[in-house]
């Protein structure tokens, strides 16, 4: 891979990467890990190997999926109801008891979100969270696009039903 | 925007109906602070997605070092490097030669005549009783090499080259590696001083 190619194409989608990551292994450790390796497999991937990637992005996801599940199976991480990093974040409102209370609310959706079978759970990360077509979904995750559609549908469902009726 | 207008989109968004635009604006809506209150019970999971859009890397965390591949490259600029020196030096040298292109056709004469006299030679020199039969055979393996004989001190030339060459480079390696056993034991009487100090 060359250097512009690497700058251009594979160094910013990092975060997403890391997000992905971290949506499979629930860890911020395993997240930065397998980022840390997929961009290193990238760069020392020879120029002829690369010739047919047309989507840098949904490669370079691919490689963060198998990466992610390899070490979530071969570790059988404790995914924790409190998932670090995951669960916890600030975010700005105005007065504390209503910004406490937003806060639990949406605490609880990204744990619902995290609850999800994989597939619906990669499915609407890649759509909901990374704004991905269908098409490149697919690609990522290899699977149909019927597949795409109705795990996102499915997944979309569970949280809206939960919050409801909680 | 207008409670329809939302509302409409929403239904759209739990079929999985909605564009990437759609759904941005849906997001952005409910991130706006300004949302209607009857939509209250699913806001958080808009703002649950914009949060977890907003998740990075962390700086410290560190990004594919470049050295390794840095470190592949230098080696192989050396060799270059190298290489071409060797071409330069050699080339300089051989000014004396008119044509480049002879010289791969010397070269090959060059590994082909020992490999067919010596052993022939050394044959007539053990049996010098027997001169006669040798000789014919050294006809034979002229006659094989007939078209360019005179080649001859042109191939010794370009094997004399050849060695002084590889003899230069060789006194170069050798040099490197005195100066690097030099360099070796320098740190280890400097490792050692401290030591002497402390002790």
């Amino acid at each position: 891979m060359t250097r512009d190619l690497f700058h251009e194409q594979v160094f910013p989608i990092r975060h997403k990467l890391y997000r992905f990551a971290l949506r499979i292994t629930g860890s911020v450790h395993e997240a930065e890990d397998v980022v840390q390796e997929v961009l290193e497999k990238v760069w020392k991937t020879a120029p002829e190997q690369t010739d047919h990637i047309q989507n840098w992005e949904a490669w370079c996801m691919t490689l963060t999926r198998n990466r992610s599940l390899d070490k979530t199976r071969s570790q059988t991480i404790r995914r924790t109801a409190s998932l670090d990093g995951v669960a916890e974040r600030k975010s700005e409102s105005i007065n504390p008891a209503q910004a406490t209370e937003r806060n639990d609310l949406v605490a609880r959706v990204k744990r619902m979100m995290q609850e999800l079978p994989e597939k619906q759970r990669l499915v609407m990360h890649l759509r909901d969270i990374e704004e991905l077509s269908y098409d490149e979904i697919a690609e990522s995750l290899n699977i149909s696009l019927d597949q795409v559609k109705v795990s996102l549908h499915r997944a979309r469902k569970t949280i809206r039903e939960k919050m409801i009726n909680d | 925007m207008k409670y329809e207008e939302i509302q409409d989109m929403l239904d759209r968004y739990w079929e999985g109906e909605t564009t990437i635009d759609e759904e941005r604006r849906i997001k952005a809506y409910f991130n706006s602070g300004a949302f209607d209150q009857r939509l209250q019970q699913i806001a958080p999971m808009f703002q649950a997605l914009s949060e977890e859009k907003a998740v990075q890397l962390a700086a410290k965390a560190k990004i594919v070092s470049m050295r390794p591949q840095m470190y592949q490259w230098a080696v192989a600029a050396s060799i270059a490097l190298l290489l071409t020196a060797g071409w330069w030096m050699f080339r300089d040298e051989n000014t004396a030669a008119p044509r480049v292109v002879d010289t791969p056709s010397a070269l090959q004469k060059a590994i082909e005549m020992p490999v067919v006299e010596a052993p022939q030679e050394a044959l007539a020199t053990v049996d010098k009783q027997v001169p006669k039969p040798a000789l014919p055979k050294k006809k034979h393996a002229v006659k094989h090499i007939k078209s360019t004989p005179e080649i001859d001190p042109e191939t010794a030339q370009a094997m004399a080259e050849i060695k002084a060459a590889l003899a230069l480079v060789s006194a170069k390696l050798d040099k490197g590696r005195s100066e690097a056993i030099k360099g070796a034991s320098y740190l280890e009487t400097m490792e050692k001083i401290p030591k002497r100090k402390a002790g």
